[in-house]
């Protein structure tokens, strides 16, 4: 393999891996705070991709600047989810929580396949003023597209991490996901914090989704994969570590892309698995502890 | 009756179970994908009904409990199998691609192709065809086909980019990726603008007959100029010869009904319900074993697609109806601003030559 080629699967690892990122974080910070599992996350991601779509495509928003929009208007969704679903449920068994979670991926994927199917039919994609500018970085040629989708994927993290360890709403955060009861003693409002954590968890899940539809194709159905590898990225990365999100997303990426490449097609979703048997064996926290 | 198959196996065993039981159906046909049609036939099996399919893969007829034996097979299948179509795209590579790109060596072609029924045929119907001594007769002028790739991908993927860096290094002169319609527009596109295939030195197609929909043409874009997509039933371009005299009257009228176009899925399913309801008339019943007598027997003049012979009919050893296939090569229409086809191949069905880019 030569230097270009091994840059450019690299390349394709990180990007994919950017978006496990994105999405791995947003559970991690819902389980965190909330010991919520929300399995739908993969359907919120296809909303935010389809809300991203629409404004682009029928309205003719920058598609960068529709990321933003969806953005918001998915954490709405989020919120609204967490105050009359989430929070209801909280205090009782476990299991209603897990079901309430997969109806909500069945409610919202036929909810977008009603809306999507009868008019684009198989799957779209959104097109950004630069579909086909190309970058030369000299051992490679990256379209604008990647090149953005990296920065404003880092750049959004990056961003996270501040709010979260300079800020109050960050140490409200970590406090609750700390010790809840403890954080409610010291005067923090337990159940807004939720609600924040979720809109910010679920526009993680828009800007996933929207990136992912910029540099490929989608349907209402794609969110599910993509959500179930973020949900191995946080159990590899550690139980409610956005650390763990981070290492573990971009690890995976690029476990599949070099597993696609050397492997074939086929291996490409098994392998990272593999990897993360090996990882529960070997250290079953996880690579980051709780908190990180 | 309407079953939706949900694009999944288990949406296709779920609705053909209720045709079958609820509905009490005497014929079924269609399915969207050769995995769903395979998936439901277990049921189709146990129930008795006839089963006319328009997904490819050939193993509808050919699985051993379909075998040639009439009294088991229900299943009279009315598509081009992927055998076929593998084996006309060896043909149009080696006789019209290999003279410019490869005249005095073996053609370089990598597969890349959906992990399923309908991927693993058409390959095997390629790499069957390749190794057939007449082909090689064809090619002459240093050796055949070399297959340098084949690479599968899983149904519905939409991320090639590894994969195609893989069979980039590879130098081959043919990338022959074949899925359904979204997935082959993806890897076109990645394929030229991501990994930076040049078409000038790889020749990218015959994509799938399968793809060839009014929404193939537009999603492509210009991106798959030069590219060529295999067809027997093309959404813009009618072949040369009366065999093809039907299709422009029945484009008409389907838009006027539709608002659209046509694909191919939409022809083939047209078809098959004037083939089942010519069998129940020949039947002169409702009796499921009697329509399945008469499709065996069926001979009747082609509807929309282009048949052998002119005829529809079931060979007895597979019960598997012969298409006309044909070629066409992908062109820029600035005035449509979408891509538009040329039948280049055979010759005696074609407008133009092929034109490498």
């Amino acid at each position: 393999m030569d230097l270009a080629t091994l840059v450019r699967v690299l390349t394709w690892g990180l990007v994919t891996g950017s978006v496990y990122m994105l999405l791995a974080t947003g559970i991690t910070l819902i389980f965190g705070v909330m010991k919520v599992v929300n399995f739908a996350h993969g359907e919120l991601m296809m909303i935010g991709a389809f809300i991203t779509f629409i404004l682009a495509h029928s309205a003719g928003l920058n598609a960068y600047l529709a990321i933003f929009v969806s953005m918001i208007a998915v954490g709405l969704v989020g919120v609204v989810i967490e105050r009359f679903g989430f929070r209801l449920l909280r205090g009782g068994e476990k299991i209603n929580e897990v079901f309430f979670s997969i109806a909500l991926i069945l409610i919202l994927q036929n909810a977008l396949a009603r809306v999507f199917v009868p008019r684009f039919r198989e799957h779209v994609q959104i097109r950004t003023p630069y579909a086909t500018e190309v970058v030369d970085l000299g051992l490679i040629k990256l379209r604008y597209d990647f090149v953005v989708l990296l920065v404003l994927a880092w750049a959004i993290i990056t961003g996270l991490s501040v709010v979260l360890h300079r800020t109050r709403l960050g140490r409200d955060v970590r406090a609750t996901s700390q010790n809840r009861v403890g954080a409610m003693l010291m005067g923090i409002h337990a159940e807004r914090v939720d609600m924040l954590t979720f809109g910010i968890g679920a526009a993680l899940a828009a800007l996933a989704g929207s990136l992912y539809g910029i540099v490929n194709p989608f349907s209402p159905y794609t969110g599910t994969l993509p959500s179930i590898k973020a949900f191995a990225v946080i159990i590899l990365g550690g139980l409610g570590s956005v650390r763990g999100a981070v290492v573990g997303g971009l690890l995976y990426g690029v476990i599949e892309s070099a597993a696609t490449f050397f492997l074939g097609g086929s291996w490409r979703d098994a392998t990272a698995f593999v990897l993360l048997i090996l990882v529960l064996l070997t250290r079953p926290q996880g690579l980051f502890r709780e908190g990180t | 009756m309407i079953g939706d198959d949900q694009t999944s196996r288990e949406g296709a065993v779920s609705a053909v179970t209720r045709l079958l039981v609820e509905d009490k159906v005497q014929v079924v046909f269609g399915g969207l994908g050769s995995a769903f049609g395979m998936a439901a036939l277990p049921q189709i099996r146990e129930h008795g009904v006839p089963y006319i399919p328009t997904p490819s893969t050939p193993l509808f007829t050919r699985t051993p409990e379909m075998g040639p034996d009439p009294t088991k097979s229900m299943v009279f299948h009315y598509q081009a199998t992927g055998l076929t179509q593998g084996a006309t795209i060896a043909d149009f590579l080696v006789k019209v691609i290999k003279p410019p790109m490869a005249a005095n060596r073996p053609l370089r072609v990598a597969w890349m192709y959906q992990d399923s029924p309908f991927g693993a045929e058409l390959y095997r119907g390629f790499a069957e065809r390749v190794k057939d001594a007449s082909l090689a007769i064809a090619a002459r002028g240093g050796g055949r086909v070399e297959i340098v790739a084949a690479e599968r991908f899983r149904v519905g993927e939409t991320d090639y980019r590894s994969l195609l860096t893989k069979i980039k290094g590879l130098n081959p002169d043919v990338l022959v990726p074949q899925g359904f319609r979204g997935e082959t527009v993806a890897a076109v596109q990645q394929a030229v603008v991501d990994v930076g295939f040049d078409l000038k030195k790889t020749h990218i197609g015959p994509v799938c007959a399968c793809a060839d929909d009014p929404l193939y043409y537009k999603d492509l874009g210009k991106l798959g100029q030069g590219t060529t997509i295999l067809s027997l039933y093309s959404t813009y371009a009618i072949p040369k010869g009366a065999g093809f005299a039907r299709w422009a009257a029945f484009r008409k009228a389907y838009q006027d009904k539709y608002g659209t176009l046509p694909g191919l899925l939409g022809v083939s399913a047209y078809d098959v319900v004037h083939v089942a309801a010519r069998a129940i008339e020949r039947a002169g019943s409702l009796d499921r074993k009697k329509i399945i007598e008469a499709l065996g027997k069926l001979e009747i003049d082609q509807m929309v697609l282009a048949m052998q012979g002119g005829k529809i009919r079931f060979d007895p050893k597979y019960r598997e109806a012969a298409f006309v296939l044909f070629v066409q090569q992908m062109a820029w229409d600035d005035t449509v601003k979408e891509l538009r086809p040329t039948i280049i191949w055979p010759a005696e069905l074609a407008d133009a030559k092929y034109k490498q880019p």
